[in-house]
């Protein structure tokens, strides 16, 4: 099984996708510092990001865990790549025919698909952190408000954002083991990454909120962020919505759920990808 | 006998559908054996549970003696090339042998370009594989089954679309992995006058189910000699042959086929002669393996 993980690793690096995905990566982090330099430098869009003096933080100083949420919040494009690029890889060797070659050697083909989830997780794990580190020490020197503390708060929300993001990359990983099709991979991920479904989450839990008689006033004030309401809300239970709107200003029982949230979703996509592919013909 | 693979009415279903209808066959050590098929017989699929890409609805088989469904270790003495080589476009030839050793554990680069000699593609450097002809990708699709180093090397359909360079190319490659490296192939095609020239031994497999199987000497034993006769009035020419004797007779397209007293030619064209009645052409003609095999398959109206 360690062949075919690394197999898969060197298939990767010898692959048009990752050159082509690297170098989007690397325009989009230019865009993404860019955008960073702009409202983080500026009081009023700093305001409008959330950065206020309401907050735990103060309006002059920009923290690591800060500048990472915003990352996140903002990377829709990063998250879309990363969909193409587990698309890409997860349905190369079917749609290349080169699965033939190997497929009939390993009498347990649950083999088959832990290796390639656990070398696709390596491959994006490192595009991840590079990217997270390469971002921070950019913005740490591009960014006059940039203060060097609060490390703790950092390391955090990377770790609960890294583990929503391996939960991500394996719900696209089952989807494409699901279709066999790249082009029905890429668009329900992207879908996802987007935060399309958010809206949809969101108005489910107007409509539940509704049924369970919340006070209206309550649900308005969640659904704009001022207040939590203290209702059950299917978005805390979606990974899009866990993922893309973990902060450091969390409570460590939300750090908890969208952790449990995250990893049932690992176990989850994981374990019906194995399941799916374990007894499918080669077509 | 020392069969390297057997299969025990081995069946697939899709639906009601039966793919492969309780096919049983015997590959022998050191055969090339030809798997004889119009499109959709069923040896692709035949192929693919032999090779562990897709699972009997009911059946089994066994490589060396030992249940081939649950042999790790005797699949990985198998080769496959089953429908396309299967390579990664964007690689060389070196690295798409590469990517397929390293799922192997084997790390041994000179056995690998021993293999691209083997298949004549060491000219092919940087060359990527999206690159290379038809030919070259099929050269390489088995030099990839040939990497696990097998002793059963299972091709289907290599010589499909190949120009006559091409199958003349894969002739001497298939004989020499036969012959030298004393591997057993079995081959798949609907080509049969390509596959008559390697095979061996042939397995007949029409609408999922084998219908005959037979060595080389048996086959060609029973793809009958005749002589075919062509004249300016077949009525008259039957009656002067039945006069003459002759009861193996039909008459087909306009030809008059005698299958007996093959060598009374001579006789024929004189007899003839003396009724007025023109031999246009007199030959002795065999039948071919295709004949035989579109008898077998009910003609060549299902081709």
């Amino acid at each position: 099984m360690l062949n075919l993980y690394k197999m898969h690793i060197y298939r990767s690096s010898k692959a048009t996708s990752t050159l082509v995905i690297g170098i989007l990566l690397g325009v989009f982090f230019f865009i993404n510092s860019a955008l960073a330099f702009f409202v983080f430098n500026d009081e009023i869009l700093m305001s409008v990001a959330g950065i206020t003096a309401e907050s735990n933080y103060k309006a002059s100083s920009v923290y690591p865990a800060t500048l990472h949420t915003f990352h996140v919040s903002t990377s829709d494009a990063f998250n879309i790549l990363i969909t193409i690029f587990t698309v890409i890889f997860v349905n190369s060797d079917y749609s290349k025919g080169f699965i033939k070659n190997t497929y009939n050697l390993f009498e347990e083909k649950w083999k088959f698909t832990w290796a390639k989830w656990t070398s696709l997780i390596t491959v994006v794990s490192g595009i991840f952190f590079v990217y997270s580190f390469l971002t921070l020490f950019s913005n740490a020197i591009i960014l006059k408000h940039f203060s060097n503390s609060q490390w703790g708060d950092y390391f955090r929300v990377l770790l609960v954002t890294y583990i929503c993001f391996v939960a991500f990359v394996t719900m696209t990983f089952l989807i494409t083991s699901l279709f066999r099709s790249a082009a029905g991979g890429m668009v329900i991920g992207i879908i996802i990454a987007s935060g399309l479904l958010q809206t949809v989450e969101r108005l489910i839990d107007i409509l539940i909120a509704n049924l369970s008689g919340a006070n209206a006033q309550d649900i308005l004030m969640d659904v704009v962020g001022v207040n939590e309401a203290n209702y059950f809300k299917i978005s805390d239970y979606c990974l899009d919505n866990v993922y893309l709107s973990y902060n450091a200003e969390m409570s460590s029982g939300d750090t908890v759920r969208s952790i449990l949230v995250a990893l049932a979703y690992i176990g989850f996509g994981l374990g019906l990808a194995i399941l799916v592919n374990r007894k499918r013909d080669l077509k | 006998m020392d069969y390297i693979l057997t299969t025990n009415a081995l069946t697939k279903k899709y639906g009601h559908y039966k793919a492969s209808n309780e096919v049983t066959i015997h590959v022998q050590r050191g055969d090339i054996y030809g798997l004889i098929g119009r499109n959709g017989a069923g040896k692709t699929t035949l192929m693919k549970m032999i090779g562990g890409l897709s699972r009997p609805t009911s059946g089994s088989f066994e490589i060396r003696g030992k249940n081939g469904e649950n042999t790790e270790k005797m699949k990985a003495k198998v080769g496959i090339l089953i429908e396309n080589p299967g390579l990664y476009p964007n690689m060389t030839a070196i690295d798409n042998l590469k990517t397929k050793a390293i799922a192997l554990g084997i790390k041994d680069d000179k056995y690998l370009q021993g293999l691209l000699e083997e298949v004549g593609l060491t000219n092919t450097g940087k060359k990527k594989a999206k690159q290379f002809s038809l030919g070259m990708k099929q050269r390489l699709g088995i030099a990839m089954a040939l990497v696990n180093k097998p002793e059963l090397l299972i091709l289907d359909e290599p010589i499909n679309g190949l120009d006559p360079q091409g199958i003349a190319e894969m002739r001497v490659i298939l004989t020499h992995l036969c012959h030298d490296r004393n591997i057993t192939i079995l081959i798949s095609s609907h080509i049969l006058d390509e596959l008559s020239k390697v095979a061996t031994r042939y397995g007949i497999i029409h609408e999922g189910k084998l219908l005959e199987e037979a060595s080389k000497e048996e086959l060609f034993s029973r793809c009958t000699e005749r002589l075919e006769l062509k004249t300016n009035d077949i009525e008259k020419t039957m009656n002067i042959l039945n006069g003459m004797g002759f009861s193996k007779l039909e008459v087909k397209d306009g030809t008059i086929n005698i299958y007996e007293r093959l060598n009374e030619g001579g006789a024929i064209t004189i007899a003839l002669a003396k009724e007025n009645i023109q031999t246009n052409e007199i030959a002795l003609k065999s039948e071919a393996l295709e004949d035989y095999y579109f008898q077998l398959t009910g003609g060549k109206e299902n081709a």
